[in-house]
């Protein structure tokens, strides 16, 4: 067997965070750079696997296959294909800019980086996993670190947020539970292998009722309306590496549940359900947009934005084409290291003006050029310019699901106008006009940490913008099996009333 | 020559590349970087001019950018004539900007950051024009719109300059929506984004008659943005707000250029829906004039020549219309000069006078500047399209097409929208340049409120000026004075070389002329049979020569309102504006601009950031309040339950003994059959 490859990339952050467990508590400039290695293998490594794959080849690759509970037909089954190494990618340039981000927390020092460690550890766990109850452990697994961040380093409510956070998701994790044990049985064939329950042919009314169960389940990590209520609230209390890991990474869990294992199991039940996904994408992209245009904490409207551009993703997933699901991807990964960006953003503003209310702020490129040059940036992202990662992948959203939801689609892309408005409103009325605050004439700038941190992410930003090709090729061949199995569409969308997607303007 | 294509796109990009990322502290080697990245451009594009002359045709060549199943993106350059006079006209307006503004910005603070967002624009602009497919065009015109956000908003600490930035951002962006929607339709319904394969679709009927109009509608919704047409127009005025020598980029050959730019680029499409010709006729027509109303109204010297533009658009558009496809690209071409003259010589003035722009406080500069003077002149000359300057060949032009097709209502919109312009230009030169100085002109630096256009009556009040402000003693005025002068020769160069590109441009478009303009750029159509009748309609046409009925009409409004300009502030005494007098109300409804913007600042106030609050206010409180209310509805029930597990034995004890009690009283008094039944079943 050759290098283990991505088990040193999930268990990289383990191992740093018994380094740091080791390490005494005072010695924390070495805690740092512990923290600082561990993600950075991690993230080298899954560099180096967008490079490494063999697309030629595709399929699931760097297999690690040892079996753990036979009985039950578990194993230890790690591997990669071109969605999981785009994930992978996504986990390691948030943890690693995550740490530098983190670098001025003084408080805990040892513990935070350990928690923020383990959050690591698992979510890279979930996206090397080919191994159904595998992934759900580590699904399981991130909960923790989630809720000892916030309720420890948060601000705001944070007890409160916690609480909420763990309630919602693990609430949707009953649901995910209930319908992976469900198909294990419905199956009856006696394994968890992702590649071996594809392989079984379910029949169209399991795949109804277990598509439903499990993407339920899922949905509320997206968050797909209205189950998103506990994301404002945990985003906003977190301290800022926890944000950016919640908005970057922990939230594509989701969606990537619900393509790894709803759609790839069950794309009958995909079919059938997809106008209902639609519309509640739709809600998401256009309700949270409203909502967070109507927030006066900065926070708060950025993780309000990342719902709504979660919706794209949702909407792409529910096109059931090549161009919605490669776009759902690629927008999971733009929307996650733009949405790092912009949390990392706002907690470096909040940590020098000590405010997130939109209205006491104004002014602050004038003292905070770099911060302020990297929001603005950020804000493009979001705003789904060209020449940023989003643009592609909101894109490709909107040519997937065009001609299959013509209405949907046209009041999604909307969005790019509304989106526009309260971005550019926010940054207008935060860094640009006069400085109003007397005392904010004195702030400082960017430290180096915070320059590894920004410009790591805006060069996978603007990278991705000028040559997509890097990560679209690495999800098409990723995508393919997907496509392969969804059913003769003409015949399967009849199933669920013709009527309803007529009435979308849509057709299939 | 394609390859050079290349070469001229991406040079601005790489002197952006290279101030951000390395030259920034260095400001002067910053500007030069930029100038010398744009005059390689310029040259460049000058040999593939010169080619495509000789050699006239379009050439095509690309690089796979994205392919996703079904959906292949190009990134390509596509060169022919159209393309080939945009890439000199843009060059050309972007270098003699440049070196402008290295005295215009000489001073300021972020001399290397605008001179590397200048080098984005044209390399923005650039990439539009060579785009050999719709949505590298989209691409393009995104980025062209982001630097116009970047350079309106360059001093993003006056709060005017950051919404105006914002302003320009969000309302283009919902014309981008529109052409956004016009891609995928086409897409949707040909699976190509690459022009000459719609073309080609649309020319072969393989799209229904009502998508094409629909595809044409959307696509002139976001050339309407960029090209700030009516209703869309409102971000353009309050684009003045970045410095000046960017408003003359903006204004001449880049950002509204793209509008015009992209429905002649994609021209197939609308000559295949007459409703759409249309729409785009009278959209153009109506703005045209209504622009013009506005601009004779504006106080502001920069707001004038704003509105100046957006007229000119409208007509650029009104000739798309009516299918005059080589009069619209001419007068791009005519306009881009002298809108580039007369806004860079307003920054001349501006910045010679106090940074003072409100015209009223002007007067009699003529004096002190006569190189910007005469240039603007010409400048005014040619806009209000007076024989032979440029502008009178290509709206010449533009009303002959106008006429052909039939249009007499909009032919005399046409007409009349000449005069008034040429009436809102010379209220402009004479109130800055000639007669008296203003009583309120400034004395300093200091920022002077503004006064807006004063009414006569309120001039007439002896002792005290329209706002209030105490008169200026003469001796003091003399003192400021002696400070005037005529602006540095990187200024006047710049505005001498676009004077004559004024004069001299429009004789290309001669009528009849055999290698004139109009056998180089036209419009041969598409798909076979397409191309031999407009060959023979543009033959029927050069052969014409001057319709000089039209020439004397044109040429007559003009003087009419050059010579209305001069009755009314050629000889004024003090700095009041008559037609305030004369037009009474119609004024001040026309110097609001209609109150549009009014409008828009009320409905987005209500109905957007209204509705955002109420949404943000239910998913606060009901949404949200659902899910803390099935939390303490669950901490309730559980409150009660605990009231029976709360440790104490005595309790147990009581409530073991109640129950008993009442399962005793149950089964006793009320149902001796069921006492019997559970009796014999403990039993």
């Amino acid at each position: 067997m050759s290098f283990p490859v991505l088990s040193t990339i999930v268990f990289a952050p383990l191992a740093g965070a018994l380094v740091i467990a080791c390490l005494p508590a005072a010695r924390k400039e070495a805690i740092r750079w512990v923290a600082a290695v561990a993600a950075g293998v991690s993230f080298a490594l899954s560099l180096w696997l967008v490079f490494a794959y063999n697309q030629a080849a595709g399929g699931v690759q760097f297999v690690e296959n040892v079996p753990w509970f036979p009985s039950f037909g578990v194993s230890y089954h790690l591997g990669a294909d071109g969605i999981s190494v785009v994930m992978l990618l996504l986990t390691g340039i948030v943890g690693f800019t995550g740490v530098f981000v983190s670098w001025g927390i003084e408080e805990r020092v040892k513990e935070f980086f350990i928690t923020l460690l383990a959050l690591m550890f698992a979510v890279s766990g979930v996206f090397a996993s080919f191994d159904l109850l595998l992934l759900f452990i580590f699904f399981e697994f991130a909960v923790l670190p989630k809720f000892v961040l916030i309720s420890v380093w948060g601000s705001t409510k944070k007890e409160y947020a916690a609480m909420k956070l763990a309630l919602y998701l693990v609430l949707g994790s009953a649901f995910t539970l209930l319908g992976i044990l469900s198909l294990y049985f419905v199956a009856g064939i006696h394994s968890m292998d992702l590649i071996q329950l594809a392989n079984h042919p379910f029949t169209h009314g399991q795949q109804l009722w277990l598509f439903a169960l499990v993407f339920l389940g899922f949905a509320v990590q997206v968050p797909v309306w209205p189950l998103h209520s506990w994301l404002p609230d945990a985003h906003v209390a977190a301290p800022s590496a926890g944000s950016m890991m919640l908005a970057g990474v922990v939230m594509k869990l989701g969606a990537y549940g619900i393509l790894r294992v709803a759609l790839t199991l069950f794309p009958q039940g995909a079919v059938y359900w997809a106008p209902v996904v639609a519309v509640l994408a739709v809600i998401n992209v256009l309700y949270a947009a409203f909502v967070a245009m109507g927030q006066k904490d900065l926070k708060y409207l950025i993780a309000n934005s990342s719902i709504s551009h979660m919706g794209y993703a949702v909407l792409g997933i529910a096109a059931l084409t090549l161009s919605g699901l490669s776009g759902a991807v690629l927008q999971m990964f733009a929307h996650g290291i733009m949405a790092a960006l912009l949390f990392a953003l706002v907690g470096m503003t909040y940590d020098r003006t000590h405010t997130r209310q939109i209205a006491e702020m104004g002014g602050l490129a004038r003292v905070l050029p770099v911060i302020a040059t990297a929001f603005v940036i950020a804000g493009l992202a979001s705003v789904g310019l060209p020449g940023t990662a989003s643009f592609w992948s909101e894109f490709l959203v909107f040519v997937g699901s065009f001609g299959i939801f013509r209405v949907l689609a046209i009041l999604a892309i909307f969005c790019i106008v509304i989106t526009a408005y309260y971005i550019l409103k926010a940054v207008q009325r935060v860094y640009f006009g006069p400085i109003r605050v007397e005392k904010f004439q004195k702030l400082h700038d960017a430290r180096w940490s915070d320059w590894v941190a920004l410009s790591i992410i805006i060069v996978f930003i603007v990278g991705v913008g000028a040559y997509p090709s890097l990560l679209t090729d690495l999800i098409q061949t990723g995508l393919a099996p997907i496509m392969a199995r969804l059913p003769e569409s003409a015949t399967a969308a009849t199933a669920f009333g013709a009527g309803w997607l007529a009435w979308l303007g849509g057709a299939r | 020559m394609v390859n050079l294509a290349w070469w001229v796109v991406f040079l601005p990009l790489l002197a952006f590349l290279l101030i951000s990322l390395v030259t920034r502290p260095h400001r002067k080697l910053s500007g030069w970087i930029t100038i010398l990245a744009v005059g390689a451009s310029f040259v460049l594009s000058v040999a593939i001019l010169l080619d495509m002359l000789a050699r006239p045709g379009a050439r095509e060549s690309a690089w796979q950018w994205l392919s996703l199943g079904p959906v292949h993106v190009e990134l390509g350059v596509l060169l022919d004539p159209l393309a080939a006079i945009m890439l000199v006209v843009v060059t050309l307006v972007s270098l003699l900007v440049q070196i402008y503004s290295t005295a215009y910005m000489g001073e300021d603070p972020g001399y290397s950051r605008y001179f590397a967002f200048m080098g984005l624009f044209t390399f923005s602009m650039l990439g539009l024009v060579v785009a050999n497919n719709y949505l590298e065009m989209y691409v393009f015109w995104e980025l062209v719109g982001l630097c116009s956000y970047l350079l309106i908003g360059f001093w993003y600490e006056k709060p005017s300059a950051a919404a105006a930035a914002k302003k320009a951002f969000v309302v283009t962006r919902f014309g981008d929506f529109g052409f956004l929607l016009a891609i995928l339709l086409l897409f949707g319904h040909l699976g190509t984004f690459n022009f000459g394969e719609v073309a080609q679709g649309v020319a072969d009927g393989r799209l229904p008659a009502a998508a094409v109009t629909a595809a044409a509608l959307l696509v002139f919704f976001g050339a309407a943005g960029k090209s700030a047409q009516f209703p869309l127009h409102v971000w353009l005025p309050d684009a003045m707000e970045g410095p000046t020598p960017v408003s003359a980029l903006i204004h001449a050959a880049t950002m509204v250029a793209a509008g015009v730019y992209l429905v002649a680029r994609t021209y197939g499409l609308f000559v295949s829906s007459a409703a759409s010709l249309l729409v785009v006729a009278y959209i153009g027509g109506f703005t045209a004039l209504f622009a013009a109303t506005i601009a004779i109204a504006q106080s502001d010297i920069k707001r004038i020549v704003a509105y100046s533009t957006i007229s000119q658009l409208g007509y650029m558009m009104m000739a798309l219309g009516a299918g005059g496809f080589t009069a619209g690209v001419f007068h791009l071409m005519t306009h881009a000069f002298f809108k580039a003259l007369l806004f860079l010589g307003a920054g001349s003035v501006i910045l010679m006078y106090f940074h003072e722009q409100n015209i009223w406080r002007m007067g009699g500069l003529y004096r002190y500047m006569k190189i910007t003077a005469i240039t603007m002149i010409v400048a005014a000359l040619a806009n209000a399209g007076l024989f032979p300057f440029a502008g009178f060949f290509s709206k010449d032009e533009i009303l002959v097409a106008v006429k052909e097709s039939g249009h007499l209502g909009l032919y005399w919109i046409g007409a009349f929208t000449a005069l008034l312009t040429a009436f809102y230009m010379f209220r402009l030169v004479f109130v800055v340049f000639f007669g008296p100085r203003s009583e309120f002109s400034p004395s300093g630096h200091e920022a002077l409120p503004d006064i807006g256009n004063p009414r006569p009556a309120q001039v007439e009040a002896p002792g005290a000026g329209a706002s209030g402000e105490p008169a200026v003693s003469a001796q003091a005025r003399a003192e400021a004075d002696k400070h005037l002068h005529e602006s540095p020769a990187v200024v006047t160069l710049p505005l001498m070389i676009l004077a004559f590109l004024s004069i001299v441009a429009g004789f290309w478009g001669w009528p009849g002329l055999s290698h004139g303009f109009g056998s180089f750029v036209f419009f041969s159509g598409a798909g076979a049979g397409g191309g031999a009748a407009a060959e023979a309609a543009r033959a029927a046409h050069a052969a014409a020569g001057f319709d000089w009925p039209t020439v004397i009409v044109s040429n007559f409004f003009v003087l009419l309102g050059l010579l209305l300009a001069w009755v009314l502030y050629g000889r004024r005494r003090r700095a009041a504006d008559p037609l305030a007098e004369i037009l009474g109300p119609v004024f001040t409804v026309l110097e609001h601009k209609y109150y549009v913007d009014e409008f828009y600042l009320w409905f987005i106030r209500h109905f957007v950031d209204g509705g955002a609050a109420v949404l943000a206010w239910i998913d606060a409180n009901i949404v949200n309040g659902i899910a803390n209310g099935i939390g303490a509805l669950l901490m309730g029930i559980g409150g009660l339950l605990r009231l029976f597990q709360n440790g104490w034995v005595q309790r147990y004890a009581l409530i073991f003994f109640i129950a008993v009690l009442v399962l005793v009283a149950v089964l006793v008094y009320r149902e001796p059959a069921l006492t019997a039944a559970i009796v014999g079943g403990a039993r």
